[in-house]
């Protein structure tokens, strides 16, 4: 994972951390960071090391690569479209 | 993390940068200016005593508010991102200081030939006492002008 300016590495901790619940400051207090870099984190503004990206990832008990990618994730909407449409 | 760091000041991002370039241009003037007018009149000897006096004080500010304390934290108080942060600080810093004085070195090369303008050994320390002073709180300047208000 960059730890640099490059913004190569993607991630769902805005998404996972809405839907848990958790405010920024918990998120931040359960794996021992700055509440602000759970704001840089969600921004892609700044990559964590292997071992926040993991921690994160327990938070949430995802597997990291669920989390954090290199590759754009697809969005919410576009992976719920086409099961919608064939519920209905 | 241990705890939060506990700074003795805590300045506004934007009050903090606005010193910031108060203090760089008081130093600059007031050590620079000092030390090439040899025989200034009154008025301008207090002026550049005020602009010293100024930038001295306004350069330990900026090393005591959140920003200088946050170059000067110890590991156990930051996180990962702020120590990268604190680290990126301190390289620029350290580049910016080499660069000014290998300028300055290679000035003396042609001034002793040419005879432009030495500094003689009072201007000289007034030169260094800026540079020290500078370098005192160019991590926490740097840091002021990098940071994000907070979310």
């Amino acid at each position: 994972m960059q730890n640099n300016d490059s913004p190569q590495l993607h991630n769902r901790l805005a998404l996972f951390r809405a839907e848990a619940g958790l405010s920024r400051k918990e998120l931040a207090d359960r794996v021992a960071v700055n509440p602000q870099t759970i704001g840089f984190l969600e921004r892609g503004s700044y990559g964590p090391s292997l071992e926040l990206g993991l921690k994160l990832a327990a938070v949430f008990g995802v597997p990291v690569e669920t989390l954090f990618s290199l590759t754009p994730f697809q969005s919410l909407a576009s992976q719920l479209a086409p099961s919608s449409r064939g519920e209905m | 993390m241990e705890t939060a760091y506990r700074p003795v000041l805590r300045l506004k991002l934007r009050t903090a940068r606005r010193l910031s370039v108060a203090v760089l241009l008081a130093l600059g003037i007031g050590y620079l200016g000092g030390a090439i007018a040899t025989d200034p009149p009154r008025w301008l000897f207090v002026g550049i005593g005020l602009l010293r006096i100024f930038g001295l004080i306004g350069a330990v500010a900026l090393f005591v508010d959140s920003t200088g304390q946050h170059a000067n934290a110890p590991d156990r108080l930051l996180d990962e991102r702020q120590r990268h942060e604190r680290d990126r600080a301190y390289v620029l810093s350290y580049q910016i200081m080499v660069i000014s004085m290998f300028a300055a070195f290679l000035y003396t090369i042609p001034a002793q030939v040419l005879d432009w303008w030495l500094p003689q050994i009072p201007a000289a320390i007034d030169l260094l006492s800026a540079f020290g002073i500078t370098s005192l709180a160019l991590p926490g300047i740097i840091l002021a002008w990098r940071a994000v208000e907070s979310d």
